[in-house]
């Protein structure tokens, strides 16, 4: 998956092109992109477990408030992500 | 072709279930939702009150305090000084019901909310059953609201609860609202963790030794006694044998108030 973010990304427009330019990167929006990965990579390594227990518990149709709750800031979007999925599986679920 | 949202069981090679359980016993503080429903506020309690010194017992709307308090009074002074607060001491039943939710929490089964709305910790639910359940912080003594009488028509005890002090003369006396008992263990002995409606075991113990998870010693009601709970280094205990005029420096009340568990949430089971 992050290797399809990789190629579709790099001119996509999604990078800051002054962060591209810089004596980081020196123009390579590709090695631009394989550090965002990475970035992104660790933060969902740092948060897999947590997601991984509230898609088990989506599955049964209830959400945790505690565990909800690790889910600030840029993971705000999981919390939406788990209310969908509880509502989808109570809308689909055998009377 | 119909398409189905199918969740996965594990993400990022971390399975799901498992990661709920290492969640739960690996005391990071996020425990699985109390069958009761979600995280919630406590409504309709007294304003003074610190919401955080208590926990909710949804099957009775009740809160009740984390520690005891109104140590060294009698029952009388101990009703009293409850109701100035608009607190009262719990009934049987509700604290039974209680010391269960601890125990499930300290086993990490449920999960104990305090009146302001916070999960306990696992750290936490383990302490408190260890302070309801053995010597731990010096162990636990408090004064519940039942007194029990005998019918002498039918020789069976009844019991009052809903408690108040009446003066009458320099004697205080004690009213409250008569129920009538279903079937419990008429004899002094350790008894199993089943409860009647009204609180009283139902079983004996096949274990007549404490074991801090299996049973706890009971004393069967008397004629004009009082009901308390308590737990030492050797112990736990529900006597019904108890006079209302005793009192003892550690002999306290786990004080509690009514309140309105908030309504269920469509999702909640």
């Amino acid at each position: 998956m992050m290797q399809a973010y990789k190629f579709v990304g790099a001119y996509s427009g999604i990078l800051n092109d002054a962060m591209v330019d810089s004596d980081l990167y020196k123009g390579d929006k590709y090695a631009a992109l394989d550090a965002v990965a990475s970035a992104t990579r660790e933060q969902f390594n740092q948060k897999r477990a947590y997601i991984a227990a509230a898609l088990a518990l989506a599955g049964k149709g209830k959400l945790d408030a505690k565990i909800a709750d690790e889910f600030n800031g840029r993971w705000e979007f999981m919390k939406d992500t788990l209310g969908g999925l509880v509502k989808y599986g109570k809308q689909n679920s055998n009377p | 072709m119909e398409n189905r949202i199918v969740i996965p069981d594990s993400f990022m090679g971390v399975n799901g279930e498992e990661a709920l359980e290492r969640i739960v016993k690996g005391r990071v503080g996020p425990q699985p939702l109390p069958e009761s429903g979600k995280k919630s506020d406590f409504l309709g309690l007294p304003v003074n009150l610190n919401r955080a010194d208590y926990i909710q017992v949804p099957q009775h709307n009740i809160i009740i305090a984390k520690a005891e308090s109104l140590n060294g009074l009698d029952f009388y002074d101990t009703l009293e000084q409850l109701k100035s607060a608009n607190l009262r001491a719990p009934k049987i039943n509700q604290f039974v019901h209680h010391y269960m939710n601890v125990k499930r929490a300290a086993e990490g089964k449920k999960a104990l909310i305090d009146a302001g709305g916070n999960v306990l910790s696992q750290e936490d639910a383990e302490d408190l059953w260890n302070y309801l359940s053995s010597g731990h912080r010096g162990g636990c003594w408090t004064w519940l609201d039942a007194l029990f009488e005998k019918n002498t028509a039918s020789g069976e005890f009844y019991m009052k609860t809903d408690l108040r002090v009446v003066t009458n003369g320099n004697n205080k006396v004690l009213q409250g609202k008569p129920e009538e008992l279903d079937n419990y263990v008429k004899e002094d002995c350790y008894v199993g963790l089943e409860f009647t409606k009204e609180g009283l075991p139902i079983n004996k113990s096949p274990i007549q030794k404490y074991e801090q998870v299996r049973n706890i010693r009971f004393y069967h009601p008397r004629e004009g006694a009082v009901a308390r709970f308590g737990a030492d280094s050797d112990r736990a205990f529900l006597v019904c044998v108890w006079d209302p005029s005793y009192r003892d420096s550690n002999l306290g009340v786990f004080a509690c108030a009514e309140g309105t568990a908030p309504k269920k949430s469509r999702g909640s089971k």
